[in-house]
């Protein structure tokens, strides 16, 4: 899987949980609390979905590092390539 | 026997709210409900009228709850109630097809305010007609717009004295608790302060709309959510018995099956749960306050709209109690289903609301039952008359429910349709791996119960570890 890869795999995720918000102007640098206004509930919707899904795992502990797009696809693609 | 990682009986708004987002964390999730179709104390049916010989007269649906959508929120607003609900649900803004209200009116011993869902309107009212109780006013507002819900805190604060500290004015206190009483206390005269917080905000900072199509459209969109996520259901299905185990629990169902499951969600009530625990039930847990509502239906649409919905009180006082007779006759809410931006049916309704009492209905036998209902549908007539004199439309059907009717209905003692005063706002009732949902857990209304079924589902079946 490429970079672009696990992004698009995060994006198609938010599309599902935030059905109203148009994630194609998503800025990758900013955070999405702020630009789609996810609460901590949501990241938990991320997080499920990416062990439904994918069968990936995101220790508590590690939820700040899906503040971004971007940070995301740093954090998630290690992953990606070990499954 | 079948096994599942979640049960959820009940498929009101809150247990199918709850299935969702059960369904959503990757459980195997079973919901199980008594009657055939979905729908709760919010629900919906239809009567056909026949004649003495068996004829065919009519045939019209009745929705039930749903007065108003409280909570509105525009497309797009954030950090609002209606729009975590949608979020955690799935469910896209639009497929609601809301439509905002026009107006309300809370009508209290011939004094009229109005109040829409801009707060200003709310404002501007009280600076007409009780000026020197605007400051008091705008910081009631302050406080609960500022205010937090933290079910931690389970000190009760009464309302009534809390008002004090803002309002002077006994009219006025009268008129904001009359509309926050009628759609979300389940105590008698008062309301917990942070209750109160609650419904404030729901009913003037946010305020009233309606999907298109009704209670319909909103079940319909649930219903193709739970197809598509293939929810297991169990329609016409009751749970007679539930037995706790060391790790799980085994329900005992009506059709004569026996299933397995590790968590329980519990929209049937507090004291009707005891009943299913095999638990004594004590007469307290069961709520007070029973409704009777008269619909009426008319040939034509209103030319001009009425209020939305009309909260009304004949005296200065404001009782909210189980009335000492078959109904409370000194108040009552009209709603106005034509009263939004756009109304989808071709007839019009008006739907009329009364405090009642469950067992004086409840002594009475079948003929006497259904000359007391033609006695409230004289009483809810007239009132229409005495509230809007310019009203004159012909009637074209009618239908009544009493607190019999939700009881059959909902399974809820006595027709309760608030529950009892004790909120169980974790949901935990003192039984491992069981939780209560709806509205014996804390929130009242659609919303709130809706609400109620996610916060539950995530405060209580969210898997901690992931065992592959």
């Amino acid at each position: 899987m490429t970079m672009t890869d696990v992004k698009n795999v995060i994006i198609n995720i938010i599309k599902d949980i935030a059905p109203d918000e148009d994630v194609s102007t998503l800025d990758e640098n900013v955070s999405l609390r702020e630009q789609i206004d996810l609460d901590s509930m949501d990241f938990l919707d991320i997080v499920m979905e990416l062990r439904k899904r994918h069968k990936i795992e995101v220790p508590q502990e590690d939820y700040p590092k899906l503040a971004t797009l971007k940070s995301c696809v740093d954090y998630l693609f290690p992953k990606f390539s070990v499954s | 026997m079948k096994k599942f990682d979640a049960v959820v009986i009940g498929a009101g708004m809150s247990g199918i709210a709850c299935a969702l987002r059960l369904q959503s964390f990757g459980l195997n999730v079973a919901l199980i409900e008594k009657h055939r179709v979905l729908g709760g104390l919010n629900s919906f049916f239809q009567r056909v009228k026949k004649s003495p010989t068996g004829q065919r007269l009519g045939i019209r649906q009745f929705d039930v709850g749903l007065h108003a959508l409280t909570n509105f929120a525009k497309k797009g607003s954030r950090n609002r109630p209606l729009m975590k609900i949608l979020r955690q649900l799935r469910i896209p803004y639009d497929s609601l097809l809301l439509k905002e209200q026009n107006y309300s009116l809370i009508h209290l011993d011939n004094r009229k305010i109005k109040f829409d869902n801009n707060i200003e309107t709310f404002i501007k009212e009280v600076e007409s007609f009780f000026p020197d109780q605007l400051e008091g006013f705008n910081k009631l507002v302050e406080v609960v717009k500022n205010s937090t819900l933290d079910t931690s805190d389970t000190l009760y604060v009464s309302s009534r004295e809390k008002i004090k500290e803002f309002i002077s004015d006994e009219t006025l206190q009268e008129m904001i608790f009359l509309p926050v009483f009628y759609y979300g206390s389940s105590w008698e005269d008062d309301i917990d302060f942070k209750q109160f917080c609650i419904m404030f905000q729901a009913l003037y900072l946010e305020g009233f709309s309606r999907p298109y199509g009704g209670i319909r459209t909103l079940f319909n969109i649930l219903k193709e959510k739970m197809q598509s996520l293939n929810i297991v259901r169990m329609m016409g299905v009751a749970v007679q018995k539930i037995e706790q185990k060391l790790d799980h629990h085994i329900l005992e169902l009506s059709n004569g099956e026996v299933i397995s499951t590790k968590k329980v969600f519990s929209s049937i009530g507090y004291p009707e749960t005891q009943r299913v625990l095999g638990k004594k039930v004590n007469k307290e847990s069961v709520g007070k306050l029973g409704f009777v509502e008269v619909q009426i239906f008319y040939n034509d649409l209103l030319e001009k709209k009425l209020p939305t919905i009309c909260f009304y009180n004949k005296t200065k006082k404001f009782v909210y109690r189980n009335p000492d007779t078959l109904i409370d006759t000194d108040s009552a809410i009209i709603c106005s289903p034509e009263g939004y931006d756009e109304f989808e049916g071709k007839e019009g309704i008006l739907r009329v609301t009364f405090l009642a009492n469950y067992k004086l209905w409840k002594e009475l036998d079948s003929k006497q039952y259904d000359e007391k209902k033609e006695y409230v549908e004289k009483i809810a007539r007239d009132l229409i008359c005495e509230v809007y004199p310019e009203h004159n439309r012909k009637e074209c059907f009618i239908d009544t429910f009493t607190p019999l009717t939700v009881e059959k209905y909902t399974s809820h003692m006595n027709g309760a349709i608030y529950g009892a005063t004790k909120k169980f706002l974790n949901g935990d009732i003192g039984i491992k791996d069981l939780f209560l949902i709806g509205t014996d857990q804390g929130y009242l209304g659609i919303t709130g119960s809706i609400l109620s079924g996610i916060s539950m589902a995530n405060m209580n079946g969210f898997p901690t570890r992931h065992n592959p």
